[in-house]
């Protein structure tokens, strides 16, 4: 009989708890991953972090490409690592490694057969993934003569090629050119009608483009896992960061600096207006077009920005760094 | 797009390709087999290379009969078993299942094929079983096809006697060899990440076995130190780990089986082994050769397994522990 815990992590693609990686002993020890927490439900999934985060470390342990020094991880309640969990995971690793004397079709069948796909099927799948990745003209050459964009292509499809209900993609557009990634992308985007997704990458415009859901690891330990949306609305309101463009911005940057409600106010180099954050938003908002038309400016535009992902990404790094140092001192 | 087809899942789904009682035959491994035996070993330029390695010392010595030519030895067990056995079996079939069989664990680690590999639903085990299995396949495929070509032309070059037991005696005997070497070379592949490493290390062991020691073994069979009446090598008790010495022991088991007895011309081979002892009376002139019965052929076979199958399970425990990566 199945326990309650069971049956609530049957329900999550990815479940960790407590997942640790401890590489070295003694002096030599590195905590790649440091006793993370995390659950996966279906729809895209970023897993987002600086190079070294851990990110890596710890999609190979949810492969059972590596130990887990610590804690536990489950795919749809199966055991990570085991057979019964890698059944219906496809997987396309950083930098992937192929058999390159194989050709693609041959390469994709002879995966399609270790996921004990009948040889028919296999071959049927095989030529849908190649239509659909434009690679079917390219068939029956070697992959050693592929290009990079065609050997990333050809990975994604080997992770497909037997309907797997979570595919996991470990910086997939990593060393990839502009043109390549922005295809890659869109095959992921059309990818995840069908199936849920759990792809890595320290690439923030593309974790945003991609995905539903985001986790921000940082230094081994999880910062953040939230929607991507609400990652950022987040982040808008934690900075309460306005924009305000007016005909004399040096004169009325120095009229608000004094101001006890803003925190903090700069010209951007940039576009020259005036940035402002503030601890008091319904007192800012009603005190500072006053203050403008009280001085005789003209106000010619006032705004919060849309964050960007990469904005919420810097801003919890730089504070998780800052944090770290504070407890160091 | 729709991926999914729902016949084929249901196909392959569950548990059952998995279950049963013989899981390595469970449909990922024999696909690994093929692509192992078939598309890695098999190609036909790589084989006809080993066929020709295996076969060229031989070959040499059997169209080295000049034709209408007496042989003083008719049997083609005692004209060819000293070749077959030391070129064929102790020098190109262990450095062929060396060459062969140790980057088919290493290779794949360091090229990162492996990570492929592991993310499917075949155990790692399952993994070692199978591609062990394809390089016995191939070692014995080659062995078989070597073997079986100097059986049919030798008696088209001279009428010898004895073709049935020089095919026998050889093919036990390469047994023994090809289980010793392929497992010693499948071993370090589990051992070592670089193919380099996996091939060099039993590489050593084959030149310190069948050359090294060959040619020091003589010499310290007649140093003696001191006033000891037991020479070096039995003092220092050499043999426990002279390789070549257990190796020819087995050979000796084999003959003894199957032809009842070594034959005299292959008494001075067997003593560079260091399996007989060798008098020389200078009076009549006369070489005595005595058997050394350090270890039975039998023991030495038990102490070759006991290095193999430990060296397996080393590689097993040491392959299945292994964090992979690229």
């Amino acid at each position: 009989m199945k326990s309650i815990q069971n049956e609530v992590i049957e329900e999550y693609y990815i479940w960790a708890n407590n997942l640790t990686k401890i590489y070295g002993k003694g002096e030599k020890k590195v905590v790649a991953v440091d006793g993370i927490d995390f659950a996966m439900q279906s729809g895209v999934h970023g897993f987002l972090g600086p190079n070294g985060a851990g990110k890596t470390s710890t999609i190979n342990m949810l492969i059972g490409a590596i130990s887990i020094t610590e804690g536990n991880a489950f795919l749809k309640g199966k055991k990570a690592g085991t057979k019964e969990a890698r059944k219906f995971i496809g997987f396309l690793p950083q930098d992937p490694a192929f058999y390159e004397k194989l050709s693609g079709i041959e390469y994709l069948i002879y995966l399609a057969r270790l996921n004990s796909i009948p040889k028919n099927i296999a071959e049927q799948k095989a030529l849908e993934l190649l239509k659909f990745f434009d690679l079917l003209g390219d068939k029956n050459r070697k992959i050693k003569t592929y290009s990079m964009g065609m050997k990333q292509k050809i990975g994604l499809a080997a992770g497909l090629i037997h309907d797997p209900q979570l595919l996991i993609l470990d910086e997939p557009t990593s060393n990839l050119d502009p043109l390549v990634r922005k295809k890659i992308i869109d095959y992921v985007r059309k990818i995840s009608k069908d199936m849920s997704i759990f792809v890595s990458s320290h690439v923030l415009s593309e974790v945003e483009q991609m995905c539903d859901k985001v986790t921000i690891i940082n230094k081994g330990k999880i910062i953040l896992t939230d929607s991507v949306q609400n990652a950022k609305n987040w982040f808008s309101k934690s900075t309460n960061l306005y924009i305000i463009d007016t005909n004399a911005n040096e004169t009325f940057l120095s009229l608000i600096k004094g101001l006890e409600i803003i925190t903090n106010a700069w010209i951007d180099e940039k576009d020259k207006k005036i940035y402002i954050n503030t601890l008091d938003i319904e007192q800012f908002q009603k005190e500072i077009p006053k203050l403008i038309i009280e001085k005789g400016l003209t106000l010619k535009s006032f705004y919060q920005p849309e964050s960007s992902l990469q904005d919420v990404f810097l801003d919890i790094i730089n504070k998780d760094e800052g944090n770290r140092n504070e407890i160091k001192e | 797009m729709r991926l999914r087809n729902e016949e084929a899942i249901r196909t392959i789904g569950g548990d059952g390709m998995n279950s049963g009682p013989i899981k390595i035959m469970t449909s990922p491994s024999i696909m690994l087999f093929k692509k192992t035996l078939f598309k890695d070993m098999l190609k036909i330029p790589k084989f006809l290379v080993c066929f020709i390695l295996m076969i060229l010392g031989p070959l040499i010595a059997l169209l080295s009969i000049p034709s209408g030519f007496e042989l003083y030895i008719d049997s083609l067990n005692d004209y060819l078993g000293i070749i077959y056995s030391f070129y064929t079996y102790s020098l190109m079939f262990p450095i062929i299942l060396t060459v062969i069989g140790a980057p088919l664990i290493a290779e794949e680690l360091k090229s990162g094929t492996m990570l492929t590999l592991i993310s499917k639903p075949i155990s790692r085990g399952e993994i070692l079983i199978t591609k062990y299995l394809a390089l016995t396949c191939f070692g014995f495929l080659l062995n078989i096809a070597s073997l079986s070509f100097i059986t049919l032309i030798a008696p088209l070059k001279y009428a010898f006697e004895g073709v049935a037991e020089f095919f026998v005696v050889n093919l036990l005997f390469s047994l023994i060899v090809q289980f010793f070497f392929q497992s010693i070379a499948f071993g370090f592949s589990c051992l070592f990440k670089k193919t380099r490493n996996a091939i060099l290390i039993p590489l050593l062991v084959i030149i310190i076995t069948f050359f090294v020691l060959m040619t020091f073994r003589p010499m310290f069979m007649f140093i003696y130190l001191g006033d000891s009446e037991v020479p070096v090598y039995v003092q220092f008790q050499l043999y426990h780990f002279d390789l070549a010495y257990h190796l020819f022991n087995a050979y000796i088991g084999v003959i003894n089986i199957i032809s009842g007895g070594v034959s005299e011309s292959m008494l001075y081979f067997l003593y560079s082994f260091g399996l007989y002892t060798q008098e020389f009376d200078p009076d009549t002139w006369e070489i005595t050769f005595t058997r050394n019965n350090y270890y039975s052929p039998l023991g030495s076979l038990i102490l070759m397994l006991g290095i193999v199958i430990g060296l397996i399970i080393l590689g097993y425990f040491i392959f299945k522990k292994r964090d992979i990566s690229r």
